[in-house]
């Protein structure tokens, strides 16, 4: 059984983010990056399934180089082997064009199972793994809490607004994972040790014959600001005729959100 | 004057235990070295080791820390050093009539005075020491104990024996020395007129009283009892370390041969720490002062020792055998060291604080002990408790353990304009502010109290701003050394681009770290805590303190462990505290015995789970001084006390950080803190 492990590189949540001068994208000099959060409930899960089932776990990421980095965290939990679409000769990839490379990656390896975090942490889409299930023709659950497998079926819980979806999906299939389906484990030193040994397969995105327009972005970003960061509490006075009306002005005028 | 049936029986009983001694030795000097090799250089300096063992066992200064133990334990030693030359005679004189060592000099019979006196010393010594253990009961001894029993009689009634030996010899008018037997004849007048057979059959039995006694006491020295202390005491005390006390072993991390890193079955120890069990003596010294003894936790420094030590020597003769055996030869069950031996929870508990260690009479170690099974839970099994999980992960990918913005590191100094390394290069001190300094909201007055007295003294300093990062010290004493380690090389990376004679330190912490702990990196620093720095302005006249309203008010001095046990300042705080015109309240806990506050050895990020809150404990001590104000000096201990003073509901005093004070005391000072400018942080919790 093969598990396939789809993690992406972001800015670890700590940051303070600042927008670039050309106020369209983020300064990422002296920014620290990690694993997006809810990738790591997925490395778990496959590792888990490791444990279980003598799966064979391999990571795969698209980014530029210094992705190996993030890679190598999930080879120290005790992925096998790891593959970076190294997009460093590519443009400005959306959604689209970072599930074509992916699918494109994963056509030949033979997955039995392709896991992924419901979402990373940088720009919060949540559509990639979704894409590459559908680029790959294979089903696919998001957002699930639970997983369990008998045979080449799985049976996953998924989370919706107000309750859950129990699923029974048959593999290969593709599966994005939630907070609350695992701990994500600590690596241990002999697996960080092992991790620097373990091997780690580039693929130019060039290689994977994808057709040039196939990648580009079919949108482009306009501007960025950042969240206001003061948050000031303001206690309107007075009757409630006129508090309503200056709550009405405020909300108008300054806030500009009616 | 015995038998010649007497005499060969006891020629048997002798040459069987000494046979049985022999081998026991054998077994005991295979048990430690059955350890690893020891990482630190323990024969350095030979001759300065051994003179300082003699004057540790002539002296018993180790002992004296209580006097009253002191002196009675003080007779017994000095009684066994010159009762030796009697015992050689009264085994030797079984065999050979009239036998003495000393041979027919008058100074053998001034001998027969002085062993007289001692006899009677060392049963003074005896009762004062039983009268102790069972009638003052202090809660650091074992009660009952039949081992204690066992030896209260066996050396009381050795020399009782020798006494009624002795001067019933006299009162028959057969001893030929009887002058100078000076207790012994003030005794014989009682036997006198008594049946001449009587006082021989008694005389016999005391002979064999004195006889059994003495070789029962060897004996005991060879069992698992603390009597082994009389051997292993000593020995012990030839071999303490050469790195300061708040040095944890560097540990190599790269090593291809290592199986398994930390201790997880008792022959991971090293020798040194095999011998530290056996030198145990129980007395109990280590829970005086220890955080987590006297709240009722898992963890009790004297179990500890004492349960490994059994372990040791029940266990450890058959790891030894196996070892001797076939290379692939399975190793014996034995009860699991972590969970079996020694409970996962206590293991967990230490606070690293070093108050077993300051007290121990013999010199054992006892928070390596705890350390290295930590590091064997964390490197190998990824176990520890689930708080520390957060903790361990903010270190590493935020350089701070509550994940706030590295970014917003200098935060705290907004508006202040104080300078930073990469804009200066060169500096004379490197203001090291520490993650508490740089994030919590009230550690950040404290940074900005520095900031004013640097000022005040025209210090030329810059801080490392948005380079600075956590040293993960408490991940380290949390077991995390590759954590430690990768945060060491970036730290000591940082240090390398820029030039200061010193570095300052708002955290006792920080400063052990780069005190003691960077030289096994390489790298050596002039480290200064702000505690001694501020007491060296004021002494060099560079601090100008008027003091205020409050300056008379009365202070308390909670003393860091981390500076106060693991590096011996204690008087600086308090000399700075006085020039500032504040008075101090001695607190029951003070100094060198000072109490932790129940965060050090990583336990700030762990919850407290079990028996009473260290916190609390030491905040109602420091109320029920009276004084209005607590002095800290760690930001740790800060956070706790203030914690501490709020569970109990007691709003009484204030803490304050000793800068803080002296701050406020500054000569133009409006006497009250400096308003902060609001930035990010704020009162940290540890993001999961």
């Amino acid at each position: 059984m093969k598990v396939v492990v789809l993690i992406k590189r972001v800015p670890d949540t700590a940051s303070e983010l600042q927008v670039a001068a050309d106020g369209k994208s983020v300064v990422t000099g002296g920014l620290k990056f990690v694993m997006s959060p809810y990738d790591e409930h997925a490395v778990e899960l496959a590792i888990q399934l490791k444990e279980s089932h003598g799966a064979e776990v391999v990571v795969l990421s698209a980014g530029p180089p210094e992705t190996k980095e993030i890679i190598r965290s999930a080879l120290a939990m005790g992925a096998d082997s790891g593959i970076l679409v190294d997009t460093a000769q590519l443009g400005a990839l959306t959604c689209r064009g970072t599930a074509r490379l992916l699918a494109a990656a994963l056509a030949d390896l033979g997955a039995d199972l392709v896991v992924a975090g419901k979402q990373a942490v940088d720009d919060d889409a949540a559509q990639v793994p979704e894409r590459v299930a559908e680029l790959l023709g294979i089903p696919h659950a998001s957002v699930i809490t639970r997983f369990e497998l008998s045979g080449t079926t799985a049976s996953v819980d998924r989370e919706i607004e107000g309750g859950q979806y129990t699923l029974e999906l048959p593999l290969p299939a593709l599966f994005t994972t939630q907070k609350g389906i695992n701990t994500p484990r600590y690596p241990t030193l002999p697996n960080i040790m092992k991790a620097k040994k373990k091997e780690i397969r580039e693929v130019p995105a060039a290689q994977l014959g994808l057709a040039a327009d196939s990648l580009s972005a079919q949108a482009t970003t306009e501007a960025m600001t950042l969240p206001r960061q003061q948050r000031l509490c303001r206690v309107i006075e007075g009757d409630n005729a006129q508090r309503v009306k200056e709550l009405v002005r405020v909300l108008h005028m300054e806030e500009k959100v009616l | 004057m015995i038998t010649l049936p007497e005499k060969i029986a006891f020629a048997l009983i002798l040459m069987g235990s000494t046979a049985w001694f022999a081998w026991r030795i054998s077994v005991l000097v295979r048990l430690v070295r059955m350890g690893k090799p020891d990482p630190d250089d323990r024969f350095a300096n030979p001759v300065g080791r051994i003179a300082d063992v003699f004057v540790d066992v002539f002296s018993q200064r180790r002992v004296f820390r209580k006097p009253f133990v002191g002196v009675f334990h003080l007779f017994i030693v000095w009684g066994f050093f010159v009762y030796a030359i009697n015992t050689v005679n009264h085994f030797a004189g079984a065999f050979v009539p009239d036998f003495d060592l000393l041979g027919r000099t008058q100074f053998a019979l001034w001998y027969s005075s002085v062993a007289d006196v001692f006899a009677v010393l060392i049963i003074v010594g005896v009762l004062g020491l039983a009268f102790r253990r069972h009638v003052l009961r202090p809660s650091s001894l074992t009660r009952p104990s039949a081992e204690s029993v066992l030896v209260f009689t066996f050396i009381g009634g050795a020399m009782v024996a020798y006494l009624l030996d002795h001067s019933i010899h006299i009162a028959l008018g057969v001893h030929p020395r009887s002058a100078y037997h000076i207790v012994a004849s003030m005794l014989a007048p009682v036997f006198v007129g008594w049946n001449e057979l009587l006082l021989n059959v008694i005389a016999h039995l005391a002979w064999w009283f004195d006889s059994v006694t003495h070789l029962v006491l060897v004996a005991l020295l060879f069992i698992p009892t603390k009597h082994l202390h009389l051997l292993a005491g000593p020995v012990n005390l030839a071999f303490p370390r050469t790195r300061p006390r708040g040095q944890l072993a560097m540990m190599n991390l790269e090593a291809e041969d290592v199986e398994s890193f930390g201790v997880s079955k008792i022959e991971d120890y090293t020798w040194k720490q095999n011998l530290d069990l056996l030198a145990c003596i129980e007395c109990g010294r280590c829970q005086d002062f220890c955080p987590t003894a006297n709240t009722a936790k898992p963890l009790n420094p004297k179990k500890l020792i004492v349960d490994l030590k059994h372990h040791l020597l029940q266990d450890g003769p058959a790891l030894l055998k196996a070892k001797a055996g076939e290379a692939t030869a399975e190793r014996p069950a034995t009860p699991d060291l972590i969970g079996g031996v020694v409970d996962v929870d206590a293991v967990w508990a230490c606070t690293t604080c070093a108050s077993c260690v300051e007290h121990c009479p013999m010199g054992i170690e006892h928070i390596d002990k705890i350390v290295d099974m930590r590091r064997h839970l964390v490197l190998m099994e990824a176990q520890f408790p689930e708080q520390a999980d957060g903790a361990f992960r903010n270190m590493e990918t935020a350089g701070n353990p509550w994940g706030f913005a590295p970014t917003a590191r200098a935060g705290w100094a907004q508006g202040l304009d104080v300078p930073l390394m990469a804009d200066k290069k060169k500096v004379d001190v490197l203001f090291w502010v520490g993650c508490s300094g740089s994030y919590d909201d009230r550690c950040k007055r404290i940074s900005v109290a520095i900031v004013e007295i640097l000022r005040a003294a025209g210090v030329d300093f810059a801080i490392l701003g948005p380079e600075e990062r956590c040293t993960c010290e408490s991940a380290r004493r949390l077991g995390n050394e590759y954590l430690y380690q990768t945060a060491t090389q970036e730290i000591v990376e940082t240090f390398g681009m820029y030039e200061f004679k010193r570095i300052l330190t708002a955290c006792p912490h920080c400063f052990n770290t780069f005190a003691n702990e960077y030289a096994s990196f390489g790298a050596n620093y002039d480290v200064v805590h702000h505690a001694e720095f501020i007491s060296e302005l004021v002494a060099a006249g560079k601090l100008s303190l008027d003091g205020h309203g409050s300056a008379s008010a009365p202070v308390a001095v909670h003393d860091s462990c981390y500076l106060a046990r693991h590096n011996g300042i204690i008087d600086a705080p308090r000399e700075a505290l006085t020039a500032a015109g504040r008075t101090l309240v001695s607190v029951p806990r003070e100094g060198r015995k000072g109490f932790c506050c129940g965060a050090g050895g990583g336990r700030m990020w762990l919850e407290e789970t079990s028996g009473e809150r260290i916190n609390r404990v030491r905040a109602k001590e420091l109320a029920d001084t009276g004084a209005q104000t607590v002095a800290t000096m760690c930001p740790f201990c800060m956070t706790m006390l203030v914690d501490g003073a709020k569970a109990n509901g007691d709003g009484a005093a204030e803490v304050k950080d000793i800068a803080e004070i002296i701050a406020a005391a500054l000569t133009g000072s409006a006497g009250v803190p400096p308003a902060l400018a609001s930035s990010a942080g704020g009162t940290p919790a540890v993001q999961k």
